[in-house]
């Protein structure tokens, strides 16, 4: 088990770089480590190829799983509901999570693909954060999106729901 | 005195002299240009004297463009500069970007940041079970705020999510989502209780009333849910009000009241107490005093004293008071404040009547009362943001048909409040000081720097008397209706 540990596997983003990494780091993603598991020994031979994910992403995924290498894996479906309740985050995550709306969106879609819950996780808790306690303007200005409703569009949204008395 | 003096003067002379200025008009007036009578008195001297003549001071050119524009104040020292001060109301801005300003607001709706990417596609990137993970870390009032900012969001977030907030358990999220809507609704309030803005009825005439009138700011289902404060019996503060008036402050006068139509002077229908309220906005709180005024007998017996403070209705106090009136010392200080009045006036013929002795003392019992180290001081309510000061004032009582009777001493109990931002009947100050129950207030903490008296009175220049602040509650024991020190 111990030789396993220390062994690495190649990993090749959707631009054709090969990133070689520990194989502990690597198997923070499930889709690998159940890849191993499924190929055995004859995978650490041969590079992964990591089809939806481009190099910049890869990179900061793997500096992720570098920094929680030794952390827990997570017991499944377990305090889903306590644990959803919070957005707090820990401080090297915060600062991780420091990046460009474009990257943390790809950071995202990759962990997602690659199945590092803890990770997806803590994006969506970044995300969350920009939105929350925010009016639809701040919203708006945050994700640089325009208002695209109507005027009368609004109206009939607020008729619809009553939110005040016609009479 | 001129006939005195050893040397003759010349007519010329002489009148210079009674003309020259005084030295104290120096600083402040300046002689004519036009003609230099120091030079000509020096002048004039000369030829009297036949000294040798002085060096006469070489007149300027006087320069009228620059004239008293530049200068030194004599008496502050200050630089001023008239032209700068000229220049200084000018408008700074030019006038093309008020006009882009007002263009660019009203084409606020469809802008964006060319600098960066557009959010639209970023958004559509991340497939709806992300989203949906993403939104489950967010309130019903963040998904409604995110569903309403744009169509890309509105339907990642389904058409559920505005008929979600219809839940009774989402009413607060509902009143949360709907409350930075008030610019829309000029002619409607937002109702907590119902969580919907309901129109109002009598738009601009709301005014505080007595219990006993209707009042109805507007038609709600639910009257009785509206939360209120207590001011004097008789007389409560809704918190639509407080609405109204912040409303007022915040957007303009159509869309509420203004904060000093809250103001009131009147007499308690059931007893010789008179109120005194008034409001006032600091820092985005709005601020509560009440002065309340009896005139007071002295020794009189407890029960007499219960008698005075207590509304015989519901043994509440005639005065103002925050909900935790029960704890603490309060009533025990009004009593001690009447305790210290001095018995009426005895005249030397009534004091005849009981005996020969005569007490001089008795006939004129001193008039300004100072109060003991109990009861004078401040005090503030730990659990709201509540204050109160006893006094014993000489007051007029001009109803007294007795008129060497109508100075009487009356016992003056003012509260002082904060009644909080107005936003909600959540809020912590406005929560704090309409209920009993400890809401999590710490009031020395919230009020550490000043007391509300001292920002209050600071607003007209009235100083209080320096008192200091003690807690009304120093024990910190709690027992409500059930402790016997109210009573």
């Amino acid at each position: 088990m111990s030789t396993e540990k220390a062994s690495t596997i190649t990993l090749t983003s959707n631009d054709g770089v090969s990133i070689e990494v520990d194989r502990q780091v690597a198997e923070r993603s499930m889709l690998i480590k159940n890849m191993m598991e499924d190929l055995g020994e004859g995978a650490t031979a041969t590079a992964v190829p990591i089809p939806n994910v481009n190099e910049s992403v890869l990179k900061k995924v793997i500096e992720w799983c570098e920094h929680h290498k030794n952390d827990p894996q997570p017991a499944q479906d377990d305090d889903s509901d306590s644990r959803k309740k919070t957005t707090d985050i820990e401080e090297w995550d915060q600062k991780f999570m420091q990046v460009d709306q474009e990257m943390l969106f790809e950071i995202i879609l990759a962990s997602n693909y690659l199945d590092i819950k803890p990770l997806l996780d803590v994006g969506c808790k970044t995300v969350a954060n920009m939105i929350k306690g925010k009016s639809p303007e701040e919203i708006r200005k945050t994700f640089n999106i325009t208002n695209d409703f109507t005027p009368e569009e609004e109206e009939q949204i607020r008729r619809e729901n009553e939110w005040a008395e016609d009479r | 005195m001129s006939e005195a003096s050893p040397k003759k003067m010349g007519f010329r002379s002489r009148l210079a002299s009674a003309l020259k200025p005084k030295a104290g008009k120096k600083l402040t007036k300046e002689p004519p240009p036009a003609y230099d009578y120091e030079a000509e008195v020096l002048d004039s001297l000369n030829q009297v004297n036949k000294a040798p003549p002085t060096p006469v001071q070489q007149k300027k050119p006087i320069n009228f463009y620059n004239k008293n524009t530049t200068g030194v104040q004599a008496q502050t020292g200050e630089l001023w500069d008239e032209a700068e001060m000229l220049h200084s109301f000018l408008r700074r801005d030019s006038f093309d970007s008020l006009a882009s300003l007002d263009r660019e607001h009203r084409n606020n709706r469809t802008a964006w940041d060319e600098s960066r990417k557009r959010g639209e596609s970023m958004i559509a990137s991340l497939p709806p079970g992300l989203w949906e993970h993403i939104t489950s870390y967010l309130t019903p009032t963040d998904h409604a705020n995110l569903a309403f900012s744009c169509k890309t969001f509105h339907s990642i977030m389904g058409p559920g999510v505005f008929s979600a907030l219809n839940l009774p358990e989402n009413r607060q999220y509902k009143c949360d989502f709907l409350l930075p809507m008030d610019r829309l609704y000029p002619d409607h309030l937002l109702c907590f209780p119902c969580a919907v803005y309901h129109r109002r009825i009598q738009k601009g005439q709301e005014r505080i009333k007595h219990n006993h009138t209707l009042n109805p700011i507007f038609n709600c289902p639910n009257p009785k849910l509206q939360s209120k404060a207590r001011i004097t019996p008789g007389w409560t503060l809704p918190f639509s009000l407080v609405q109204l008036a912040f409303r007022a402050e915040r957007y303009g006068p159509e869309y509420g009241i203004p904060v000093e139509s809250l103001n009131k002077r009147y007499k308690c229908r059931s007893s010789e107490w008179t109120h005194q309220t008034r409001y006032y906005f600091h820092k985005g709180h709005l601020l509560l005093r009440v002065v309340s005024t009896c005139f007071a007998e002295g020794q009189l017996p407890p029960s007499m004293q219960r008698h005075l403070l207590y509304w015989r209705e519901d043994y509440t106090p005639y005065f103002s008071v925050c909900a935790h009136w029960r704890d603490g010392e309060l009533m025990n200080l009004c009593k001690c404040a009447l305790s210290h009045i001095p018995p009426p006036r005895a005249p030397i013929t009534q004091q005849l009547k009981s005996g020969p002795a005569i007490h001089l003392a008795l006939r004129n019992p001193k008039v300004f009362i100072s109060l003991c180290s109990e009861c004078r001081p401040m005090r503030r309510c730990p659990e709201c943001p509540t204050e109160y000061l006893i006094e014993l004032k000489l007051t007029e009582d001009k109803n007294d048909p007795d008129p060497f009777n109508r100075f009487k001493q009356a016992i003056v109990v003012t509260r002082w409040s904060d009644l909080g931002d107005g936003r909600s009947p959540e809020s912590p100050e406005w929560k704090a000081c309409i209920q009993e129950e400890s809401s999590g207030f710490d009031s020395f903490k919230a009020l550490s720097r000043r007391g509300l008296s001292g920002t209050f009175e600071a607003q007209s220049g009235v100083t209080i008397p320096g008192q200091r602040m003690l807690s009304l509650n120093p024990a910190n024991v709690k027992e409500g209706e059930e402790g016997h020190n109210w009573y």
